[in-house]
């Protein structure tokens, strides 16, 4: 390794026998320094096999990963490298039989059903629904998929929390303040909540929450679990500790002593994913339980003026007195200004491709942030880009198979193989023409439409498709024989598999897909795109059909509808991990704020847009749970006030801020329209805190 | 020169899929490009083989951790009469087996690797066994429907890669202790025939041997252009490939039907591709 610091070698060569709390800000070298030790201990001859790294989420094991791919490395075992969840679900699976029925499941002779989040917002579905109808949630006005997230939410922060499930609703009542009519709802949500946990005992279901609950009570105080993890790792590298959950932290400290060397890494400042259970202040409990406390506090990433900038927006998020801003600092920080958001859109790519041909920076050293990335503004800062001639690469973590045209053809076809769900899915002219333009090779969109018409009548209800000898000839010779012969091919198939006894759904999509959409004449033939999204729609239905326990079967037609109908109405959004995971990286990337604060890198330049939003700070919409209430810091029984609320809408902006600014080397650009995307005029406690900075560095200007 | 994924490690799966069809190897391993194809369906006879073999082996490693016959039993109980089989023949085989060939430390489920021709290679073994005097033997569990004659199996490169991956990487286990390729010896343990497993003995001249071999196959590899992995000669290496629609080699009803019929031929294809390392499972 190349190009470490005094502190970081220090570290590195530190006795192997050490328990290390290692803790600074983003960019001080702490993950570099962790890569080190690693190399350091396999090295010294410690068998890879012995060492576990532990980490919040997959992209910050990256380093580790690198490194441990690395030719050079001597023969040997493999480090093992896992999130908390993975370990639990791998220790559940190998140790089941040993705990199953202690447990109190019903079968405990047969394996678990893993769900994921996905199926078990199904699963969750299928038990509320019907007490929606009785009058649950009834003053609420709330889409019914975010109801049954935010029940498994509260699931999923109990059990972090190590606390029983049946107090989620007592906790949230003990701190409300508002109207009665909400403790109501707490009471709805506790008892779904319950009845989603019997629901799982009776039918071996494992949604995330219950493994999290089986790890914590089950797993980790079974001797023979105990023995096999002591037995396997004698050293632990635990990285962004501050991102993890308490269940994490807890595990840590019971494992510490058993350990012949633990490096455990904490990010001040960091603590993003409070959202999603992240508990720093729990983290940070562990550094008593470490002999050895290193602190790093050189930045690798910042020169002055970027620490004087990183102080001045500290203090005006802060309200304390801020420092004189060194001369330089007006480079630092600049504006791309502009009344409406088109313009400044505009603008904003103008200065990208100044950064880039003019300035010399290498467009993956520029980020693009906004507090959230929506459709409309990937897409038109995208375009924007790519007729500019720069690589462009967005990062949303997802997209729902459903909004793809390719899956929604998919879809209309397997309708039309299997004409008696037309009665619970229905199928229009409109829907089928677009299906005939995606698949018939030559085929234009008025003429897919005229096909359609000819063909299809949505009021028999039958589903059936004419012959294309049956259509007029003048409209024939419109649509052309060639088209007509494909059409011919398409259908046939599609008759023929009616007439046979129902297939599990994904074979039917497998079958059309090989038999015919793939053959010449189709559009589907050799297209990567097309396979790609049929590949990962066939594995979404596989998953939804694994995710039926034995004891509640369903035959493939039942199944298949049951899949048709839960993606369209979104409980099932199939979300699928785009390309973007396997494009160059070679590339500006457009991001939410809180995912490149997670990928753990600096970059020279940051561009952030929608400063105006509320959504830097506030925490989203969630009215059947709440982030701090259920939350190891939170006293029970306490009011969660307003004051609360404004308490950490201010933390959350001065780490988000504070943390982005040190993850970025030479300088930030604020692209502001007065008018922001929905035509509103912009306010908001960042846009105040940006302004108070500007104002500074330009008064000492003028009077410099 | 060929770039790869920045995960990717070299194993006896890839390296198989290269042997039968560079163009396989570039689709799956370089591009890895999804393709949707019957394989992939729980209706056929491979996935189901698949799905088989999974519980068998995670089966077999619950049993090597230690956890009580009983309670494997009890879920045993509960699985198809193929996996009720396999596991009583298997359980029959390990008892009487215990104070010979399982005689050592056990180690289930290992993953080896190490550096070669600039990359890594790695192997995942379903059971290692460090016998007191120092004997080692590599055991494979195989649940392919009828057992492979030793002539072929010898060819196949999991029996290069695994014993080559352990005399390198062995030190991993055995805390310095030396040990001669010699003393190596690999045995594939068959569902379909659990009382005579196939016993392939190692030796300094193989180790050297597949040395050899395994460089010039991963140099070639490395070497090519994106444009070097042309399509298998040997259209029956596409008969269950996941990309035969996509490369155009259809394989009607009546070739598959013949194709299960040549039982006179054994196939070298081990259709248990979750011998493919993960390197990193969440």
């Amino acid at each position: 390794m190349q190009n470490l610091s005094a502190r970081q070698n220090e570290l590195i060569q530190l006795p192997i026998h050490s328990i290390i709390f290692l803790e600074g800000v983003a960019g001080t070298g702490k993950t570099t320094a962790a890569v080190g030790r690693l190399l350091t201990l396999i090295q010294q001859g410690i068998p890879a096999q012995q060492i576990f790294i532990l980490v919040p989420q997959r992209t910050l094991a990256q380093p580790y990963r690198e490194v441990t791919n690395d030719p050079d490395l001597p023969p040997g075992g493999a480090v093992t490298i896992l999130t908390i969840g993975g370990l639990a679900r791998r220790l559940v699976e190998l140790f089941w039989p040993e705990i199953a029925e202690s447990a109190g499941f019903h079968y405990p002779e047969v394996p678990p059903t893993f769900l994921t989040l996905e199926t078990a917002q199904y699963f969750m579905a299928k038990l509320v629904r019907p007490l929606l109808e009785k009058g649950y949630f009834a003053s609420l006005s709330l889409d019914p998929n975010r109801l049954y997230s935010q029940i498994l939410d509260n699931l999923n922060k109990a059990a972090i929390i190590g606390i029983p499930y049946t107090e989620i609703g007592g906790r949230l009542k003990s701190a409300w303040n508002g109207s009665p009519g909400q403790l109501r709802v707490y009471d709805d949500v506790q008892e779904c909540a319950s009845l989603f946990r019997q629901f799982c005992f009776e039918h071996n279901l494992l949604d995330f929450s219950l493994q999290i609950d089986l790890f914590l009570t089950h797993l980790l105080p079974n001797p023979m679990v105990k023995a096999a993890l002591n037995q396997q790792y004698r050293h632990l590298i635990a990285d962004n500790l501050e991102e993890d959950i308490p269940v994490t932290h807890e595990f840590i400290r019971q494992w510490l002593p058993h350990l012949e060397s633990a490096l455990l890494i904490y990010d001040l400042g960091g603590g993003y994913r409070v959202f999603l259970g992240a508990d720093p202040t729990s983290a940070y409990s562990l550094k008593d339980r470490c002999s050895q406390k290193i602190q790093f506090d050189a930045s690798f990433i910042h020169d002055d003026p970027q620490r004087n900038l990183l102080e001045m927006m500290n203090c005006s998020l802060n309200d304390i007195l801020p420092p004189s801003p060194t001369s330089e600092l007006r480079t630092r920080l600049q504006t791309i200004s502009q009344r409406f958001y088109p313009q400044m859109l505009d603008l904003v790519t103008k200065r990208i491709c100044t950064l880039i041909n003019e300035e010399g920076i290498s467009p993956q050293e520029i980020v693009v942030l906004a507090p959230y990335l929506n459709d409309s503004l990937r897409f038109s800062l995208t375009n924007r880009l790519e007729r500019a001639g720069i690589p462009v690469r967005s990062h949303r973590p997802s997209r729902a198979l459903r909004e793809e045209a390719v899956i929604r053809t998919m879809l209309n076809l397997a309708v039309l193989a299997h004409p008696q769900w037309l009665e619970r899915v229905p199928l229009n002219k409109a829907d089928l023409a677009a299906s005939f333009f995606l698949t018939l090779d030559g085929l234009d969109l008025i003429r897919a439409q005229l096909l359609a018409n000819s063909v299809y009548f949505e009021q028999n209800k039958k589903g059936k498709l004419a012959p294309f000898e049956k259509i007029a000839p003048s409209i024939q010779e419109r649509i052309t024989y060639r088209i007509g012969e494909k059409y011919e091919r398409l259908r046939t198939w599609i008759t023929e598999y009616a007439s046979q006894p129902a297939q599990e759904l994904e074979l039917f999509f497998i079958r059309i897909f090989d038999e015919i959409l793939t053959t010449p004449g189709f559009r589907f033939y050799q297209n990567e795109r097309a396979g790609e999204l049929v590949a990962n729609l066939v594995e979404s239905v596989q998953k939804f059909r694994w995710s039926i326990p034995p004891s509640l079967p369903l035959g493939a037609a039942e199944s298949g509808l049951e899949y048709i109908q839960m993606l369209q109405e979104g409980v099932i959004a199939a979300q699928y991990l785009r390309s973007w995971e396997r494009e160059a990286s070679e590339a500006v990337f457009l991001a939410p704020a809180y995912t490149f604060l997670l990928a753990n890198r600096a970059v020279d330049v940051q561009i952030w847009l929608d400063i105006g939003s509320s959504g830097w700070y506030e925490r989203l919409f969630q009215p059947l749970t709440h982030p701090y209430v259920l939350s190891r810091n939170w006293e029970n029984g306490k009011v969660w006030t307003a004051e609360d609320e404004q308490r950490v809408s201010q933390q959350n902006l001065s780490r988000i801020v504070l943390g982005l600014l040190r993850r970025c080397r030479r300088m930030v650009w604020i692209g502001f329209s007065e008018l922001g995307e929905s035509g509103f005029e912009q306010r908001g406690l960042l846009l105040r805190a940006i302004q108070r900075t500007l104002e500074i560095i330009n008064q000492e200007q003028s009077n410099g | 020169m060929l770039k790869l994924p920045v995960d990717f490690t070299f194993n006896q799966s890839n390296l198989q899929d290269f042997l039968e069809c560079p163009r396989r190897f570039y689709l799956g391993h370089v591009r890895r490009l999804l393709w949707p194809n019957r394989e992939m369906s729980s209706e056929s006879a491979n996935q189901r083989r698949l799905q088989l073999g999974k519980t068998f082996h995670h089966l077999a490693q619950q049993k090597a951790l230690g956890i009580a016959d009983e309670k494997i039993q009890r879920q045993v109980a509960t699985q198809s009469l193929e996996i009720q089989s396999w596991w009583q023949t298997f359980s029959e085989w390990w008892e009487n087996s215990v104070n010979r060939d399982l005689n050592g430390d056990r180690y289930a489920e290992t993953i080896l690797t190490t550096g070669l021709s600039g990359s890594r290679l790695v192997a995942k073994y379903d059971l290692l066994v460090i016998h007191p005097e120092g004997d080692v033997t590599i055991f494979d569990w195989k649940t392919v429907t009828h057992p492979i004659p030793t002539k072929y199996l010898s060819q196949h490169v999991q029996s290069r890669v695994y014993p080559f991956v352990f005399s390198r990487a062995y030190a991993a286990l055995l805390s310095g202790r030396k040990i001669a390729p010699e003393q190596v010896t690999m045995v594939y343990w068959f569902t379909a025939d659990p009382f005579h497993p196939q016993r392939l003995t190692y030796h300094s001249r193989q180790y050297e041997v597949d040395e050899d071999y395994l460089i010039h196959l991963l140099t070639d590899i490395l070497q090519r252009t994106d444009k070097d992995f042309p399509l298998t000669t040997n259209e029956k290496h596409c008969a269950h490939c996941v990309y035969r629609t996509y490369c155009d080699r259809r394989v009607s009803d009546k070739d598959e039907e013949n194709r299960l019929d040549e039982n006179d031929n054994p196939p070298l294809v081990f259709p248990e591709d979750w011998e493919q390392v993960s390197e990193i499972n969440y």
